[in-house]
């Protein structure tokens, strides 16, 4: 999972000097390895995720998320997978995501799942 | 010699949304997120549009400038009004004027003689304003341009993001405000229609006129009116701002797709797939990608056509919610009408309907009169899933970080089942409901 977590790193790293940006199919790919299976890195990275305050640098002509902001898609995302690991250990980085995130879906999920 | 004509004082402003007016309604610029200054028509050249309530008296606050070499005008009653053309004039007012050391007197509340004229409409407010008290002066001409909303406006709680509705830090925010463009394009476009379905038809109908644009990267109404357009995650949100300057609620709902592992092999659905290009488009924003639809008659097993085309994917996430469309719902006479503002310009009637409620928990379309029948099928071609079909595993997969050419993969399609063939009373089609 070594390459995931670097490809994570450099999403969150934004911007990444000189690299061209991602597509938001490789940012689904990223999701889906970092929430098969349960590890220590993998959380980390998702923790990362939820509370990420930053903009993705994306390749809009690939598609984007519609519903909401990408940031906001991905920590929805992250903040599931993480209350289903574990949502007592994570209840701090859930708590926050409500706090950073602009879209009332992911507000109201991370409340309810902190409850 | 005859003295020359040089009035005593001129107007020097005119406010009509002044702190607490009643009937105007608070303008805000979208790209600064500050409120249209008031007063808004000032002698040193300030012109702002104003809004105030359709059929309204509303009561404007006058502020006067003594003229440099007048002699003596404060503590004399003057006989103050206007006289206009096309519009309602100001009542005339008996006021004695005192000025302060900076030559300004206090506002003068004037209430319009006549109500407005009924809203939605605009109308041009031009006063030529006099003074009479041994003669009459002619004061003043200011012109105003002013929206009028149907009735008041709806809160922007129900349409705004949170960082617009955080007070700024000098001042409280009003608790109703409109964007000023909103304003202006919502009267504009539902010119004298008073019914609440009417009013949602026009704008809907004329929306492609504002010049914005689907998939462009924003996703809430400020965003997109600075960018020239957005995702539906905007759309819904401006179109419910748009009603609700005129005092029409909508509901607002995404339909985010409900990704379900049925099998080691199988999973259905993995994203929602729309051919339509959206809001003044003419093809997809998303880059083509190859597809195999399953076109079959119900009753037939035809074959897969492989198809290399743009079409947009609203990807969902395995158990998980992600993305979806975002929609707009009235309920009007007893009957929900569907509009959906990124897509379509024209609504849908939807026969046995219920709003579903907003929740994590998945609801199949089975239960949602002919939504599916009427709406989903037509809106969304394709539902992409991981399915078997002639013994032939069509994979849904996404590009994995661990392959070193992982940046130059994409997403490969599995298969992608016409939404009109998918059978409604299976429980086939799920989605999470959220608002």
């Amino acid at each position: 999972m070594q390459r995931t977590h670097r490809h994570v790193q450099r999403l969150l790293n934004t911007p990444a000097s000189g690299k061209p940006p991602y597509h938001w199919h490789q940012v689904l790919g990223m999701l889906t390895a970092v929430t098969q299976t349960r590890s220590a890195a993998g959380e980390a990275a998702l923790r990362r995720i939820a509370v990420f305050s930053g903009k993705l640098r994306l390749d809009p002509s690939h598609g984007l998320p519609h519903a909401m902001p990408p940031e906001d898609l991905i920590r929805l995302v992250a903040i599931q997978q993480l209350a289903r690991w574990d949502r007592r250990k994570h209840r701090d980085v859930i708590c926050r995501a409500a706090e950073v995130t602009e879209t009332d879906a992911v507000r109201r999920l991370a409340k309810a799942l902190v409850l | 010699m005859p003295q020359p004509r040089v009035p005593p004082f001129i107007i020097d402003s005119v406010a009509v949304a002044w702190e607490g007016a009643p009937h105007a309604v608070p303008l805000r610029h979208h790209t600064t997120l500050q409120f249209v200054p008031v007063p808004e028509w000032t002698a040193a050249g300030a012109r702002h549009p104003v809004a105030v309530v359709g059929g309204s008296r509303p009561i404007l606050h006058v502020v006067f400038r003594r003229t440099p070499g007048a002699g003596r005008v404060g503590g004399q009653v003057w006989r103050i009004g206007a006289r206009s053309r096309g519009c309602p004039r100001p009542v005339s007012r008996n006021i004695r004027l005192s000025f302060d050391g900076r030559g300004l007197s206090g506002p003068h509340a004037f209430q319009l003689e006549d109500p407005l004229p009924p809203g939605p409409g605009k109308i041009r407010l031009r006063w030529h304003w006099h003074a009479t008290a041994d003669r009459r002066h002619q004061l003043s001409i200011t012109r105003l341009q002013c929206y009028l909303p149907r009735s008041s406006p709806l809160l922007p709680a129900d349409w705004a993001k949170q960082p617009e509705l955080t007070p700024p830090k000098s001042g409280a925010l009003p608790r109703r405000w409109v964007y000023e463009k909103v304003m202006k394009w919502s009267c504009q476009w539902t010119l004298g229609r008073t019914d609440d379905k009417a009013i949602c038809d026009r704008l809907l109908r004329n929306l492609p006129r504002s010049g914005l644009q689907y998939a462009k990267q924003a996703w809430s109404v400020p965003d997109m009116l600075n960018i020239g357009g957005g995702y539906c995650g905007g759309m819904y949100r401006l179109f419910q701002a748009l009603a609700g300057a005129q005092g029409v609620k909508v509901e607002r709902r995404s339909y985010l797709v409900d990704w379900r592992v049925e099998s080691p092999r199988e999973s259905r659905w993995c994203a929602i797939t729309v051919h339509d290009p959206g809001l003044n488009r003419k093809v997809p924003l998303e880059a083509a990608s190859t597809f195999h639809d399953d076109d079959r008659s119900s009753r037939k097993r035809g074959p897969v056509v492989r198809r290399h085309v743009r079409r947009y994917r609203f990807w969902g996430q395995p158990g998980a919610m992600a993305d979806g469309h975002c929609i707009n719902f009235l309920f009007y006479r007893r009957r929900w009408y569907l509009y959906d503002a990124s897509f379509r310009t024209l609504p849908v009637a939807l026969m046995r309907f219920k709003l579903p409620p907003v929740s994590s928990r998945p609801l199949a379309v089975d239960g949602l009169g002919d939504f599916k029948s009427a709406y989903l099928a037509n809106a969304v071609g394709h539902m992409l899933g991981t399915l078997e079909h002639n013994d032939r595993l069509y994979r849904t997969r996404h590009p994995d970080p661990e392959d070193p050419k992982f940046t130059s993969k994409e997403s490969v399609n599995g298969l992608t089942v016409g939404t009109r063939l998918i059978p409604a009373r299976q429980h086939d089609i799920t989605f999470y409901w959220q608002d």
